[in-house]
């Protein structure tokens, strides 16, 4: 079965080219464009692994984050915080769990397939 | 017992003896009460006795006259007069005494002597008219009358010593009240001006009164005073509220400040008191309406006796310069957010580039759209770095404009055909709506271009789908642009705030919040309008900016 990564990130352009990094990887890619629509989403169904945007319209990437945990079946889903603000803003801001990676934009390719690829591994266990 | 001539003769001089006793008793009784009631002091007491004595002397003459007057009554008749008489005068010189007091003066000594040798005189009288009375009765007509021109001229003497003291006593009083009168008269001139003067210096304390408030009320500062417990004594005014003044009197001064700035209120009053040093701070306050706004607050102490008894301040309104300083902070986090999003774009694409370029057969629609990514990236950071950099040269007037006559509706075409690709990329459609003839107005043809261009590029940022629609019309003296998208919208409390600087309704808003601002500089500095209208969030905005058309000579 096909691993599938759902993208949260309001920037169109941003969202093209975490599409382009993740090409040939071989995972689904869903593509949300902010918070609402991906918890209405995740309600429906849960991916391997979960690339969270902080700074969004209609609900904010922490405020999705701390709902996610809330739910017992999107508690244990891996995420990969992606965002313009620094690791420390980023931390005070949500209060991460050990299921949570963070990389801060720009990243190189290779950074976000091992956070992914880390995601999905731990989606395994 | 029938009565002979030398009986009559003697009952004859008798009556005269009496009638002249008695109109001298009403002379005197009268001079007394005239002194006395000239100095308003007339005792009911001295009246009635006066009544009693005329009635009694009555009584005695007509029981003297009569056929018959038994022995007994005419002695007690004789005693009762005597006694009343003496008691008038004894009354008579009291209420004198007690009108002399009043007067601050002290008793003519002649006074009371008289008065009661005057007494003794009466009783003298009584005691004759007695003997009289009683001699005639027993002896017939045997009063001879030698001895009654004796006792006649010895009474007149008396009375006549005893009325001259009465007088010169009279006189004393008179010229002791006058002189009283006199001092009174240069004590009332002294008081009199003593009161002319107080008035004077009432009244200039008054106007001194009247020049401070009105300063301390007119003042553009909050000034008020603190006593030792925090209570404020003391406030000019209170801004923008409906409560009365008088409230806040007495209240803890402290508790106006915001919570988490309270504490630092209290100490700072605490040092004051205790340091007398004058200190500055700044503070955030609670307003009536709730808003946080900042102060500089001036303590200083009110020395009396050695000792701080209250600590003045004066709070200056500083929010516009702390709300520009917050409005800087953000701008830097904002600039440093909004160049760092297109840069990571422009670092990813690059990356990407490479790795595409070292394949031996790179995918070139993949490069070509990267590319296109990287440099509508590089765009964007210029497009900010430019508008901040406008923005600080508008601050400093550094702009000027050109003015010749510009087409709206060629430029509105211009504009539309340049950014539509841009829009249709974001899945949204930009039309024109410009009828044939429109006037021209006088500008900044660049400028007014770059007004359009921003409307534009609001209206894309905020919107995720339909039509975004410029149109223009005239009414002859103005023209009229409007740009309508069926984006966002905006909130009503916010339809004024978006052309503020550095204004983002929300934080994840796209650039700095400088492009309608500047908008709006450029409108005006041509003399026209621009708003915006919006039914509410999600509901679409339309943006609207009138400029007057040029006059019909610049137009032909």
């Amino acid at each position: 079965m096909t691993a599938r990564v759902m993208i949260v990130e309001d920037d169109v352009e941003l969202q093209e080219l975490y599409t382009h990094m993740l090409d040939g990887t071989g995972w689904e890619i869903e593509q949300m464009y902010d918070g609402t629509q991906a918890l209405a989403r995740l309600q429906e169904t849960v991916p391997d692994a979960l690339i969270l945007d902080v700074v969004l319209d209609e609900m904010g990437g922490d405020v999705l984050y701390h709902e996610m945990r809330r739910q017992p079946r999107l508690a244990d889903l891996p995420v990969v915080i992606v965002s313009v603000l620094s690791a420390e803003r980023c931390h005070t801001l949500m209060q991460v769990d050990d299921k949570t990676r963070f990389l801060r934009k720009p990243f190189h390719r290779q950074a976000l397939l091992e956070a992914v690829g880390w995601a999905m591994g731990r989606g395994d266990e | 017992m029938k009565p002979g001539a030398e009986e009559l003769i003697s009952r004859g001089m008798l009556e005269r003896l009496m009638e002249e006793m008695a109109s001298r008793r009403d002379a005197i009784v009268e001079e007394w009460f005239e002194a006395v009631g000239r100095t308003c002091f007339v005792p009911l007491a001295a009246c009635a006795l006066r009544e009693r004595l005329g009635g009694l002397l009555d009584r005695f003459v007509s029981l003297w006259l009569a056929e018959s007057i038994p022995d007994e009554e005419a002695q007690r008749v004789a005693e009762e007069i005597g006694a009343d008489l003496a008691s008038l005068h004894l009354v008579n010189a009291e209420a004198l005494g007690q009108t002399l007091r009043i007067l601050g003066t002290s008793l003519p000594c002649d006074l009371p002597g008289a008065a009661h040798d005057l007494g003794k005189l009466h009783l003298r009288q009584a005691n004759l008219l007695q003997r009289l009375a009683i001699g005639y009765y027993r002896q017939g007509c045997t009063i001879v009358l030698d001895e009654q021109e004796q006792i006649r001229s010895a009474l007149l003497v008396e009375l006549q010593a005893a009325d001259a003291r009465l007088r010169a006593a009279h006189d004393d009083l008179e010229s002791r009240v006058a002189q009283r009168t006199a001092e009174l008269a240069q004590i009332n001139t002294e008081l009199r001006n003593e009161v002319a003067e107080r008035l004077r210096v009432e009244q200039e304390l008054r106007d001194s009164k009247e020049r401070w408030r009105s300063l301390v009320e007119n003042a553009p500062d909050l000034i008020g005073t603190v006593d030792r417990q925090g209570r404020i004594r003391f406030l000019n005014r209170l801004p923008g509220s409906a409560v009365p003044l008088e409230s806040v009197i007495g209240a803890d001064a402290a508790s106006f400040a915001q919570w988490d700035y309270q504490e630092d209120v209290r100490r700072t009053l605490h040092d004051v008191f205790e340091t007398g040093v004058r200190v500055t701070r700044e503070i955030a306050f609670t307003s009536v309406t709730g808003n946080r706004v900042w102060y500089a607050i001036s303590y200083g102490p009110i020395w009396q006796d050695g000792e701080v008894v209250e600590v003045l301040f004066v709070s200056r309104n500083i929010d516009r310069r702390k709300k520009l300083e917050q409005a800087k902070d953000n701008l830097i986090h904002d600039v440093s957010h909004e160049l760092r999003t297109p840069l990571a774009k422009i670092r990813m694409s690059l990356e990407l580039l490479g790795e595409i370029a070292a394949r031996d057969e790179p995918d070139m629609e993949r490069a070509r759209r990267l590319s296109h990514l990287a440099l509508s990236s590089v765009d964007s950071v210029l497009d900010t770095l430019e508008d901040i950099l406008d923005l600080s040269r508008l601050e400093a007037g550094m702009w000027s404009y050109e003015a010749e006559p510009v087409g709206l509706g060629a430029l509105i075409d211009l504009v539309v055909a340049d950014m539509a690709p841009a829009a249709q990329e974001k899945g949204l459609v930009l039309a024109a709506e410009v009828p044939a003839a429109l006037p021209l107005v006088v500008g900044d043809r660049d400028k007014l271009q770059r007004v359009l261009v921003n409307l534009i590029d609001n209206a894309v940022k905020f919107s995720r789908k339909g039509t975004i629609t410029l149109a223009a019309g005239t009414d002859d003296r103005a023209v009229h642009v409007t740009v309508a998208d069926e984006g966002e919208g905006i909130l009503p409390e916010n339809r004024e705030r978006v052309f503020e600087r550095f204004f983002q309704e929300k934080k994840s808003s796209h650039g700095v919040g400088i492009g309608l601002s500047i908008c709006k500089a450029i409108v005006e500095a041509h003399g026209g309008k621009i708003w915006v209208e919006s039914e509410g969030r999600g509901l679409g905005a339309t943006f609207h900016a009138v400029l007057p058309a040029a006059p019909e000579e610049e137009a032909t």
